[in-house]
C-alpha cells in the first residue's frame, strides 16, 4: 500500500511537470491552431537557462526559474515573428515540419554550447530534504516545490485566460478569428502574446525537470511526446485538460513501471493515446467536431 | 448634410467578376439608411470593403471624415465602425456577457461624442448589465450561443456589436429567418439606438421591411449604385422595379 | 526527432594526393576506407572523438608519425600504405548517422555501393550493427569498430572486428572483480568487508542491446565465480531513451533491496540523475548501504567531477568499475599516450570534439593497428588476406603494450575480437585510481564472447 502511495506522489509530480509542458501546445494549439514541435527544445533551453541563472550566476532557484519562463517566453515570440507568421496561410503540416526543423536547430544550438557529454544539475530549494509518512514513504521537498509551482502556474494561467482582458482576447482570437478582428482585436499581438506564454510555460517545465534531476540537450524530446498526447487526452486546446490528462498519464505511467514493467512504461502514452482515439477523438474536455 | 459616412468610387474585382463597381455615396449622421438589391447584388462584398475584412482595388472611404480605407480591420474597427454577420459568428464558448465584454477591451470610439445608445456609458459591468437589459437577454447571460433561440442569438449579436461602442453600426441580413414581428421588435430596438445618436445601415433584401423602416436606401445591382433616395423615391423608380421585377428577389 | 541536423557529409578525402611521383592516382592505386558515426544528435559524444581519432590516425599514418608499433614490426614511412615498392596512398569518408539506426545503414550503403569503400568503420549503435552486418558480411567488407562493446561485432562473423571490450566481457570483469579472495582484495589495499554478507544484487541501465548483454554477461560473470551474489534476469531495470524523472525505475530497483547495483548506463546525465535518486531512495553508496558498481565511463575522474558538483560523494569506497587501459603501466605506453595526447588536443581541443579521453585512443590503435594489417597483407584488394594478416598482428598502442585478438581455444581460430584488459577501478578522495587488479583471458568464456553463431 505505501509503495502504492509513493508512486501515485511520484506520479503526481511527474504528471504537474508534463502537464506545464502541454499546456504551453495546448494554448498554442487552442488559439493559434498550430501544433509546435519546437516546444519540446523550448522546454529543454527553458532548463538550460535555469542552470545557467542558478548554478553558474549563483542566483536562487527562483530567480533562475523567472529567467527560464521569460527567456523562453520571448524565444516563443521570435518563432513566432520569424517562423509562424510567415506561415500562417500555409497548410498545417508545413506549419508542422518548419517547428521540427526549429526543434532540430535549437537542438544543435544547445549542443553547440553546452554539448552533450556533460550533466548541468540546477540548485533547487529542497534538494535534499523530505517529508516521511510513516515508515516508507517520501514526500521530497523538491518535488513539493514543483507542485506547488505548478499548482501556482495553472492558477495563474486560469486567471489569465478566464478572468482578464488579454484572457478574453485569446479566447475570442479562438474562437472566431475574424469575429474577434471585428471586435478590434489585433490578430498579430494575440499571437505574439500567445507564442510568448506559451515559451513561458515551456521555460517552466524545463526548469522544474532540470531542477528535480538535470538539464541536458535531449530532455525535451520526451515532455514534448507526452505532452502531444496529453493535449489529445485532454481536448486539443483545453487548459484543464491538459492538467488532467498530465496527471492521468504521469501517475499511470509510474504505475506501469513500478508495478508491470520497467520497459512497459513507455507503451502507456500510446496505449492511452490509442483508447482515446477510438473511443473519445475528441479528448476529454474537447468539443466534438473541433479539432482541426 | 453632415455625413459621418463617405464612400468614393469603391471597387473591387474578382477575377473576372467586378463584384462592386465605383460605388460612391454618403451616410447622414444620426440616420438610419438602408442597402437593398437582389441577391449578388454586391452587397455583402461592399459591406466587407467597408469593414475592411476585404480590400478595395480602388476608392476611399471616410468614417467620421477620417480615412479607413487602408487601415487593417481591427483599427476599423477601432475606430468606431461595428457591424453584424449574416451568420452567427458569436463566440461560441463564451457565454452571452462574456461575448458583450469581449467588445468592450478595444471598443470606444463613440464614448466620448454626444451620443447617449444602451451600453455606452459607465463601468465595463455595469454597460454589459445594461445592454443584456435592452435586449431582454439577462436571463441568458451565462448561456452559451449554442443555447439560444434564433431570436436572442440576433439580439446577442447586436449587443456585441454596440458594445464596441461604435459610432456606426452596419447590419448585415438582419432580419434573415425573423418573422415581421420579430423584425419588428428589433426595429424598435434599433430605433432606441438611433435616437441616442447611433448611425445605422442595414443591408437586407426584405425590401418591405427595408422600404418601411428605412429613411433612406441605396440600391445596388450588378455590383454598381442602381439608385437611392426616400422609400417612396425608390418605390417609384422604374429601373428599381425593373431589376426587383426581372431578377426575382 | 532527435536534437540535429544531417551533416552529410563530414571527412573529405584526406591525402588522396601527389604521393606517387606526381601522377593523378588510379582507382585500384587508392586504399578507400570509410565510416558511419554519431557525430550529431543526442549521442554525438560517442562519435565525434571516434571519427576524429581514426582521422588522425590516417593522417599520421600518411606523414610517416604512426607514433604506435605493429609486432612484427611494420613500416610507418609516410606517404601511405608500403605495398611492395609502392605507395599507396588513403582515402577516408566519414558520414553522420545523426544517432539514428536508418541513417547508418543508408551511409553504410552508400560506402560500399558508392564510394567503392573496402573496409567500414562502425556504425556504432548495437541495434544497427547486425543490419550492416547483412549488407557487409556477404560482400566480404572488412567490418572494424572501437567503441561498439557489442558481442553482434564478431561473435560469428568473418569480416567484424571489435577493437574494444564487449558489454558481456566487461561484466565478466567486475563480476570477478567482487567474487575476488578477502586476501586479494587486501594484497590490492581494498578492505574485503565492503563486500562482506552481500548478496543480493540488482541492475539497472537504458532499454537498448548493449545493457541486455551486459546482463547477460553479469548473470554468467557472477555464476562463473562461485555464485556467492544472486541475480534475477527478470527484476532488472531498464529505462527507455530520453527518460525525464527516474523515480520510478529506481524505486523499483530500490523495491528489490539489493546490496550490490549494476549501473549499466555510459549516458553521463542519466548516471547522474540515477546516482541522486539512488540516494534519496535509500540505495545509498556513500553510506555503504549499497555497493554500486559502473562501466568505464563512471570512472572517468571527469565523471567524478562532475558527481562531487551535484553532491554526489563517490569516494565512500564503495563505488567500482573499470577501464580498459591503464596508461601508467608502463614508461613506453605512457610516452606514446603523451605524444598523441598533445597532437590529438592540438588539433581538436578547442574544437567540439574536445581533449582526448582513453576511448579516441583506443580507436586510434585500433585504426593504425588495421593498416599495417593492410600493408602486412600486402594487398589492398584482398580482404580475406588483410583480415589473416591483420589478426596475426599485435600492437603496441596506446591502450598498452601487446594488445592482440582473442583466438577461441575450440578451434584455435584467431577472432575479430579485441582481448582487451579490464583494470578494475576505484575512487578515492574524488580521484579515481588504479587498484592494481586486472583481468584479461579469464574473461574470455560463454557463447557471447565467441562461438559460431550469435545465440538468441
Amino acid at each position: 500500500m505505501s509503495a502504492f502511495a509513493q508512486q501515485l506522489i511520484y506520479g503526481t509530480s511527474y504528471g504537474m511537470n508534463l502537464a506545464v509542458a502541454a499546456a504551453g501546445l495546448a494554448l498554442l494549439f487552442g488559439v493559434y491552431r498550430v501544433i509546435n514541435l519546437a516546444h519540446g527544445q523550448l522546454i529543454m533551453f527553458g532548463g538550460y537557462i535555469a542552470y545557467v541563472v542558478t548554478t553558474g550566476l549563483g542566483l536562487h532557484f527562483f530567480v533562475g526559474f523567472a529567467a527560464a519562463m521569460v527567456a523562453m517566453g520571448v524565444a516563443g515570440v521570435i518563432l513566432e515573428i520569424s517562423v509562424f507568421r510567415i506561415l500562417q496561410r500555409r497548410p498545417a503540416t508545413d506549419q508542422l515540419l518548419a517547428s521540427l526543423g526549429v526543434y532540430m536547430m535549437i537542438g544543435i544550438l544547445a549542443l553547440r554550447i553546452w554539448g552533450d557529454f556533460e550533466a548541468r544539475p540546477i540548485n533547487m530549494p529542497g534538494e535534499e530534504g523530505a517529508i516521511l509518512l510513516g515508515e516508507d514513504i517520501r514526500i521530497d521537498f523538491a518535488r513539493i516545490v514543483t507542485i506547488a509551482i505548478t499548482i501556482a502556474v495553472f492558477a495563474v494561467l486560469y486567471f489569465v485566460v478566464y478572468r482578464t482582458h488579454l484572457g478574453r482576447t485569446m479566447r475570442a482570437t479562438a474562437q472566431g478569428p475574424e469575429t474577434a478582428t471585428l471586435m478590434g482585436i489585433r490578430k498579430r499581438e494575440v499571437a505574439a502574446l500567445v507564442f510568448f506564454i506559451a515559451g513561458a510555460l515551456g521555460g517552466a517545465a524545463g526548469a522544474m525537470l532540470g531542477g528535480l534531476f538535470n538539464v541536458r540537450p535531449d530532455m525535451g524530446f520526451q515532455p514534448l511526446l507526452m505532452a502531444l498526447i496529453i493535449i489529445i487526452f485532454g481536448g486539443m486546446g483545453s487548459l484543464i485538460g491538459a492538467i488532467i490528462a498530465g496527471l492521468v498519464l504521469g501517475i499511470l505511467y509510474n504505475l506501469t513501471v513500478f508495478y508491470v514493467g520497467s520497459k512497459l512504461g513507455d507503451l502507456v502514452p500510446f496505449a492511452v493515446l490509442l483508447i482515446i482515439l477510438m473511443v473519445r477523438p475528441q479528448g476529454l474536455f474537447g468539443l466534438p467536431g473541433r479539432r482541426a | 448634410m453632415d455625413p459621418i459616412l463617405e464612400i468614393r468610387d469603391l471597387s473591387k474585382r474578382f477575377g473576372g467578376v467586378e463584384a462592386v463597381k465605383a460605388v460612391s455615396f454618403d451616410v447622414p449622421r444620426g440616420s438610419l439608411v438602408g442597402l437593398i438589391g437582389p441577391n449578388g447584388a454586391g452587397k455583402t462584398t461592399f459591406v466587407n470593403l467597408v469593414s475592411k475584412h476585404e480590400s478595395p482595388d480602388t476608392g476611399s472611404v471616410l468614417l467620421d471624415k477620417r480615412p479607413i480605407h487602408r487601415l487593417p480591420s481591427f483599427k476599423v474597427a477601432r475606430a468606431g465602425l461595428a457591424r453584424t454577420y449574416q451568420k452567427n459568428r458569436l463566440f461560441f464558448e463564451e457565454s452571452v456577457s462574456e461575448n458583450i465584454r469581449t467588445a468592450m477591451i478595444w471598443g470606444g470610439a463613440a464614448k466620448h461624442q454626444d451620443l447617449s445608445y444602451p451600453g455606452l456609458k459607465g463601468k465595463e459591468e455595469e454597460r454589459t448589465a445594461e445592454l443584456m437589459e435592452f435586449f431582454a437577454l439577462t436571463a441568458q447571460r451565462d448561456a452559451l450561443p449554442s443555447g439560444l433561440s434564433h431570436l436572442h442569438r440576433r439580439r446577442a449579436e447586436v449587443a456585441q456589436a454596440l458594445a464596441l461602442a461604435p459610432k456606426l453600426l452596419m447590419l448585415d441580413e438582419p432580419f434573415a429567418g425573423f418573422s415581421r414581428e420579430e423584425a419588428f421588435d428589433l426595429i424598435d430596438h434599433l430605433k432606441v439606438c438611433q435616437k441616442g445618436g447611433l448611425t445605422m445601415l442595414l443591408i437586407d433584401h426584405n425590401m418591405e421591411v427595408m422600404l418601411e423602416v428605412c429613411e433612406y436606401l441605396f440600391v445596388m445591382h450588378h455590383g454598381a449604385l442602381l439608385a437611392s433616395g426616400t422609400s417612396a423615391e425608390v418605390r417609384a423608380n422604374p429601373e428599381v422595379i425593373n431589376v426587383y421585377l426581372g431578377a426575382e428577389t | 526527432m532527435r536534437g540535429s541536423v544531417k551533416k552529410a557529409f563530414v571527412g573529405a578525402a584526406v591525402a588522396a594526393g601527389l604521393a606517387v611521383g606526381g601522377s593523378a592516382a588510379q582507382a585500384e592505386d587508392v586504399f578507400k576506407f570509410g565510416g558511419v558515426f554519431t557525430l550529431s544528435g543526442p549521442a554525438s559524444f560517442l562519435g565525434l572523438f571516434e571519427e576524429a581519432a581514426v582521422r588522425l590516425a590516417v593522417e599520421q599514418f600518411m606523414k610517416g608519425d604512426c607514433i604506435v608499433e605493429a609486432i612484427p614490426a611494420q613500416p610507418c614511412e609516410g606517404g601511405g600504405l608500403k605495398i611492395g615498392d609502392k605507395k599507396i596512398p588513403i582515402e577516408w569518408k566519414a558520414y553522420d548517422d545523426v544517432s539514428e539506426d536508418k541513417k547508418s545503414i543508408d551511409a553504410v550503403t552508400r560506402l560500399v555501393e558508392q564510394d567503392g569503400a573496402r573496409a567500414i568503420w562502425g556504425p556504432r549503435m548495437n541495434s544497427a550493427v547486425l543490419s550492416a552486418a547483412s549488407i557487409l558480411d556477404p560482400q566480404s567488407i572488412i567490418s572494424i569498430c572501437a567503441i561498439c562493446s557489442s558481442p553482434a561485432m564478431t561473435v560469428g562473423r568473418k569480416w567484424g572486428h571489435d577493437i574494444t571490450d564487449t558489454g558481456v566481457i566487461e561484466k565478466h570483469a567486475i563480476s570477478k572483480f567482487i567474487s575476488e579472495s578477502p586476501e586479494r582484495l587486501k594484497e590490492h589495499g581494498i578492505d574485503p568487508k565492503i563486500f562482506e554478507g552481500r548478496k543480493k544484487t540488482g541492475f539497472i541501465g537504458r532499454n537498448e542491446l548493449y545493457t541486455v548483454h551486459g546482463s547477460i554477461g553479469w548473470e554468467e560473470g557472477l555464476k562463473q565465480w562461485g555464485g556467492k551474489y544472486s541475480y534475477s534476469d527478470a527484476d532488472k531495470v531498464l529505462f527507455p531513451q530520453g527518460t525525464t524523472d527516474f523515480a520510478p525505475f529506481v524505486a523499483k530497483l530500490a523495491e528489490q533491496k539489493p546490496d550490490i547495483v549494476m549501473m549499466d548506463s555510459y549516458i553521463v546525465p542519466d548516471m547522474l540523475a540515477i546516482m541522486k535518486e539512488m540516494k534519496k531512495q535509500g540505495l545509498d553508496f556513500e553510506t555503504g548501504k549499497i555497493v554500486l558498481l559502473g562501466n568505464d565511463v563512471l570512472m572517468l575522474q571527469f565523471l567524478v567531477d562532475l558527481a562531487k558538483k551535484e553532491g554526489i560523494n563517490m569516494s565512500s569506497g564503495y563505488v567500482w568499475g573499470w577501464q580498459e587501459h591503464n596508461p601508467a603501466q608502463d614508461p613506453a605506453t605512457l610516452a606514446r599516450v603523451e605524444k598523441y595526447v598533445k597532437i590529438y588536443n592540438e588539433k581538436y581541443g578547442s574544437t567540439e570534439v574536445g581533449n582526448s579521453s582513453p576511448f579516441d585512443r583506443g580507436a586510434y590503435d585500433a585504426a593504425i593497428w588495421f593498416l599495417y594489417g593492410v600493408q602486412a597483407a600486402g594487398t589492398i584488394t584482398d580482404n580475406a588476406a588483410i583480415v589473416k594478416a591483420w589478426r596475426s598482428l599485435k600492437i603496441n598502442g596506446l591502450r598498452g603494450p601487446e594488445n592482440q585478438f582473442f583466438v577461441r581455444p575450440d578451434t584455435g581460430e584467431v577472432t575479430g575480437q579485441l582481448m582487451a584488459t579490464e583494470y578494475i577501478i576505484g575512487v578515492k578522495d574524488d580521484k579515481v585510481f588504479y587498484t592494481g587488479i586486472n583481468y584479461r583471458d579469464d574473461l574470455f568464456f560463454g557463447p557471447y564472447v565467441y562461438g559460431d553463431k550469435l545465440p538468441k
